[in-house]
């Protein structure tokens, strides 16, 4: 919520003025309101006051809260607030409007216009007719002179009255709230920030109510005996369930880590089935198939030692075959040769009478030539002819040792030899395949019936770890057995129980319904009683630690390890952990507890956890240099939707300016006319232009 | 009318709701007589308020008809 609109005619010295108020953004939420003294500062916060909660807000304003609650006091106060110059049949008016932000988007804008009428003699107008509120809640309008309904409409659609000094406060009324603080102050904080005090009045409300319940419900005694005894029962039966409820639990626990066992087991149980099926199909194939392989080992070999011997001629002239041929060959090569000599030794006459014809005479080629030269010349020829033969094949042999054998037989014997060659190896070597074969088939057999061998040691684990699941699940179904047997007896007591507490309900419920009413009444009372008793310390604590969070915001180094306290029935100090010794704050100087307190008011704000605007008088008074833009940084980073902080021109000046400008949504400057003698609203000014 | 703030503050609410649990109440009830207390509260007037209290004892007890 923010404050959108203030409207103030004859109220002081505003004749008749509107502050229009921007909608405020998140990081935009401050708005500076200037005025010299004198000139409409504490007017406008006295109207908020006034304005929202008439006379329920007299008493939280500055000067007014000693003056005693009634309608002759406040009458007067409000004729303090009348503009002097008001023409009597003008009333005094006070016009807020407040519209929801985007935080409170669900909420509606509300309106509150408040009148207060005066005679020709500007005296306040008697009864009735002295004060109007009008209340527009969205589009509704509501006006009512029956003031205390109304004040019940503003606090639903707004805030109660109480929590108004934590949110509207000027510096001055911080300062002296710490000589006020100690008991009262804490009390007040905790009935603002946690409700106590509606829960103090309900609890004496309900005191008052169950002294007229019992007087008129026949008795308090027999239906509180009946009742406290049924409480027991209830009590008992709660025990009941909840032990119940605890071992179902735990039994349900047990059930799932049994089934998690049993999973276990089915699966181990499988994997040793199939492990066992295995292994047997495994050895009796392996086994025969290593059997068989052994003998087909065995025959491999018999096969060849067989062969071997029926070929053992052809195999050994097979092995001899290569030398006999290539003898046979050499052999040939030198009977060739030796044909070849004997055929050209055979013509060696003949060709040289062709080369040399005899006698000489008819030579015409050499028979010129001298006998010597002739016999030198055939010489030679002879020489040539041995060309013929010699040298020898180096591949002949030298001599025959198969000299029997010759010519065709020759041929034929060597084709034999090819033969039976061939046939022997090629027999050798398909068995040959077939030993290496059954050998290697055998030895694959032996490793597999080793490695099938190994597995009963394995299997063994599987079953060790068996036992141990079937341990677990023994034990597992022993707990749920002895659980479910004391869930049994419980529940044949609680049985028992429940038809007690029939019984004592058959007998409440023949009870009036005021007496119902009682005994739940009385209950509450209770909570109340000791809801009152705890609340309170809690609170202090929340408190402490809140005010010390914005008083070190505020105050100067010399407070950096300090921790604000607030002892019931004494006066607050601040505590060091830092062994200095502790300070009373009243003992403090003027800005220091003026920063106490505005550190109070914000920690209420923070509480309260309302989104109301925060509306500061002179914040910063007689503040110092070091002080002023702590504390107008403390206030302006404050959490909320809107924060208005009026000022004169000596507080927040142009350096200090500076550092909020970029949060500062708009400002005002409030100037009072001396010539008209009313204050005037200047919007989006502020002193120095 | 909203309820009281300690009926929003994680601590105090706790407290309450052990409270209301350990005294068989609910938290509801407490909410609607605070709220009525709230509605009273400050004005003075406190006519018709054992009405309304009964109201809402009668509206927990049909909330909770075995209590």
């Amino acid at each position: 919520m923010y404050l959108s609109r203030l409207h103030l005619a004859n109220w002081r010295s505003y004749a008749d003025a509107t502050f229009e108020f921007r909608k405020p953004t998140e990081r935009k939420s401050v708005v500076l309101i200037g005025a010299m003294n004198g000139h409409g500062k504490t007017s406008f916060l006295v109207s908020l006051y006034l304005g929202l909660f008439g006379r329920y807000g007299l008493r939280y304003c500055e000067g007014f809260r000693s003056v005693a609650d009634g309608d002759l006091p406040y009458r007067k106060a409000i004729t303090k607030f009348r503009r002097t110059t008001a023409p009597p049949d003008e009333p005094t008016r006070v016009e807020l409007t407040f519209t929801p932000t985007l935080n409170d988007s669900d909420e509606e804008e509300v309106k509150v216009t408040r009148r207060w009428y005066f005679s020709s003699s500007n005296q306040p107008k008697p009864g009735d007719a002295f004060e109007e509120v009008e209340i527009h809640i969205g589009d509704k309008i509501l006006r009512r002179t029956d003031l205390e309904s109304t004040q019940d409409r503003i606090e639903k659609h707004l805030f109660p009255a109480h929590v108004t000094p934590a949110f509207f406060f000027d510096g001055d009324q911080a300062q002296a709230a710490i000589e006020s603080m100690g008991e009262v102050g804490l009390k007040k904080a905790v009935e603002v920030m946690f409700g106590t005090k509606i829960v103090a009045e309900l609890s004496e409300q309900m005191r008052q109510y169950l002294n007229r319940a019992h007087s008129n419900a026949g008795g308090r005694r027999r239906t509180t005996e009946k009742q406290a005894e049924l409480n027991e029962k209830l009590k008992l039966r709660d025990e009941l369930n909840a032990r119940i409820g605890k071992l179902e639990g735990e039994n349900e626990s047990l059930e799932k880590q049994k089934e998690e066992l049993d999973r276990e087991r089915a699966h181990l149980t499988e994997d040793l089935a199939r492990r066992g099926g295995a292994f047997a199909q495994d050895t009796g194939v392996i086994q025969a198939d290593h059997v068989r392989a052994e003998r087909e080992k065995a025959e491999a070999e018999k096969a060849v030692s067989d062969v071997v011997k029926v070929l053992g001629v052809a195999l050994a002239v097979s092995r001899m075959a290569i030398p006999v041929k290539n003898r046979l060959r050499a052999e040939e090569l030198l009977e060739a040769w030796e044909g070849l000599k004997h055929g050209t030794l055979a013509k060696k006459e003949a060709v040289l009478t062709v080369a040399m014809p005899e006698p000489p005479e008819s030579d015409p080629l050499l028979g010129n030539l001298s006998q010597e030269v002739r016999s030198k010349v055939k010489e030679r020829f002879a020489k040539a002819l041995e060309r013929i033969y010699e040298p020898p094949d180096p591949h002949a042999a030298t001599e025959y040792l198969l000299g029997h054998v010759k010519g065709e037989m020759r041929n034929r014997l060597v084709q034999q030899l090819n033969q039976v060659q061939a046939q022997g190896s090629n027999r050798i070597r398909a068995l040959a395949k077939r030993l290496k074969e059954a050998r290697e088939a055998f030895e694959d057999t032996k490793a597999r019936l080793e490695r099938v061998q190994n597995m009963p040691q394995e299997t063994q684990q599987l079953k060790d770890r068996l036992s141990k699941f079937n341990e677990q699940i023994g034990n597992a179904l022993t707990g749920i057995g002895a659980r479910e047997n004391e869930i049994r007896k419980l529940k044949a007591d609680l049985h028992d129980l429940n038809v007690e507490i029939g019984g004592i309900q058959d007998f409440l419920a023949r009870l009036e319904p005021e007496q119902k009413r009682v005994a739940v009444a009385e209950r509450i009372n209770l909570v109340l009683g000791e809801l009152n008793d705890r609340l309170k310390p809690m609170t202090s604590t929340r408190l402490e630690e809140f005010v010390t969070k914005n008083f070190l915001k505020i105050a100067d180094k010399r407070f950096k390890n300090g921790r604000i306290r607030l002892p019931a029935g004494g006066v607050p100090e601040i505590q060091f952990d830092n062994g200095y010794p502790s300070a009373l704050l009243e003992s403090l100087s003027g800005f220091e507890k003026r920063s106490f307190g505005i550190a109070f008011s914000l920690a209420l704000a923070e509480i309260t956890r309302r989104r109301i605007p925060l509306v500061i008088d002179t914040p910063l008074g007689n503040a110092d240099s070091e002080y002023r833009p702590r504390t107008l940084k403390a206030l302006t980073d404050f959490d909320l939707d809107q924060i208005i902080i009026l000022t004169h021109d000596r507080e927040v000046t142009a350096d200090l300016l500076d550092g909020i400008d970029g949060q500062v949504c708009q400002k005002f400057l409030v100037e009072f006319n001396a010539a008209e003698k009313m204050s005037v609203v200047k919007p989006d000014v502020f002193f120095g232009g | 009318m909203k309820s009281p703030p300690c009926f929003d503050d994680l601590e105090s609410k706790k407290l309450i709701q052990d409270l209301c649990e350990e005294h068989r109440v609910d938290i509801a009830l407490l909410k609607d007589l605070c709220e009525l207390m709230q509605q009273h509260s400050g004005s003075g007037r406190k006519e018709g308020i054992d009405a309304e209290i009964a109201g809402c004892v009668d509206r927990f007890l049909s909330r909770k008809p075995n209590l």
